[in-house]
Order: structure tokens, then sequence, then C-alpha cells
């Protein structure tokens, strides 16, 4: 899991660099960090799945496993709330650089962009936090 | 002009997309952007005329997000199971 959420982390950033146009660098990034955040969704899936039974397998009541798997539930929120911002920002910032004129456009695309892949990032931090936590 | 069914099309993909601007920036920033949001729209609406539904990409986002919530449904059914099975018979 940890060297997945390295790897997250170097392809975002790599996604934020080189190409040659704005509009390049811009859909770059956008698709490197979809793909970033996909994967780590993925690499999530599987550790959650294996932490819940991991949790049911190591308590001794039912009601020691119930207490246990709720309290990670909720730690888990954190994950899903970051996942979804980072989602909703690269939505945003895709559907600004597909619609309009980058040259016309009256709001500030690479700030929309440098959102999209912060979220992204964000994602890792959450995830480290929910691991470390329970 | 597009047609009339490629025309709903965009304008629900329209409303997806603002629906998801308005989330992020209501939480960060208060909606301080709106403008920017109504100049998205405009473009959006513009996009009809040019028939870029292939470009709007955030219906992709939202699949990708709710694959994350059925996964996490699907871990959940299997956890609650494992308990039932390991403690039920006891």
């Amino acid at each position: 899991m940890r060297r997945a959420t390295s790897l997250f982390v170097v392809l975002a950033l790599a996604g934020a660099c080189g190409g040659s146009t704005f509009n390049e660098r811009a859909n770059k990034s956008l698709t490197t960090a979809l793909g970033a955040t996909n994967a780590a969704r993925d690499t999530f899936v599987s550790w959650d799945k294996q932490h819940q039974l991991d949790l049911v397998s190591a308590s001794t009541t039912a009601d020691e496993a119930k207490a246990k798997l709720e309290t990670y539930r909720a730690k888990r929120q954190a994950v899903v709330r970051a996942f979804t911002v980072a989602y909703s920002a690269i939505a945003a910032a895709a559907t600004a650089l597909a619609a309009v004129d980058t040259q016309k456009a009256g709001f500030d695309l690479p700030a929309l962009i440098a959102d999209a892949v912060k979220a992204a990032l964000e994602v890792k931090t959450a995830i480290d936090a929910v691991r470390g936590g329970v | 002009m597009a047609d009339w069914k490629k025309a709903a099309e965009v304008l629900a993909m329209a409303l997806r997309a603002i629906d998801l601007v308005i989330k992020r920036f209501s939480k960060d920033r208060s909606l301080d952007k709106a403008g920017d949001l109504l100049t998205i729209l405009g473009a959006l609406v513009e996009s009809v005329n040019r028939g870029d539904l292939e470009k709007l990409d955030s219906a992709l986002a939202e699949e990708e997000l709710q694959r994350l919530i059925d996964a996490l449904d699907e871990n959940d059914a299997a956890a609650d199971q494992a308990l039932k099975d390991k403690f039920d018979d006891s």
C-alpha cells in the first residue's frame, strides 16, 4: 500500500509537468490525476476488504467485531470524502478545459487544474491517516 | 445546430458538471467563484452547437466515484457475512 501511494504521488507530480502548450499540459495533468486517483482507489478497496476481514478475525466476540468495524468505517469516511473532492475537482477542471476557450476564459483555469491535482494528492494523506490510526 | 436529443444530453451533463463545481467551491470557497460558474455554464451551452459531448468528462469522474462507493459496500457486506459466519453458530 505504501509503495502504491508513493507511486501515486510520483505519477501525479509527473503529470503536472512537461508538455508544450497549456492545454496539452493541463490535459496530461488531469488524465494522470484521474489515473492515479483510480489506482489509489483500487489499492485502497483491496486493503479495506482485507482489513475488515482481519478485524473480524481478531475479535473474540460478535460485539467486539461489530464495534471494531463500526469504528473503522467511521474513520474510513475521511478517505471517501477525499476521493469525492478529488474526483469533483478533476471533473470540474476537465469540463472547463474541454468546453472553454482558455484564451478568452474569464476565470483561472490553471488554478482549477492545480486544485484537481492537489485534491488527488490529498487522497494519499487521507489514506495514510486511516491506515495509521486503525 | 445539434438535434434536440443531443442538446438535452449536453444540458443534463452540464447541470451535473455545475453541481460538482458548486459542491467543490462551496466546501472551500463559499461560492465566491459564482461568476466563473456562469462562464462555465455559458461555454457548456455553446458546446451544444459544437457537438463536444465526448469532451465532457464529469460523468466519467462521477462513475469512478460510484465504483469506489459500490466496492466499499461490497467489502462491508463481505465483512458482515464473515462476522455472521464466525459468531452466529457459537
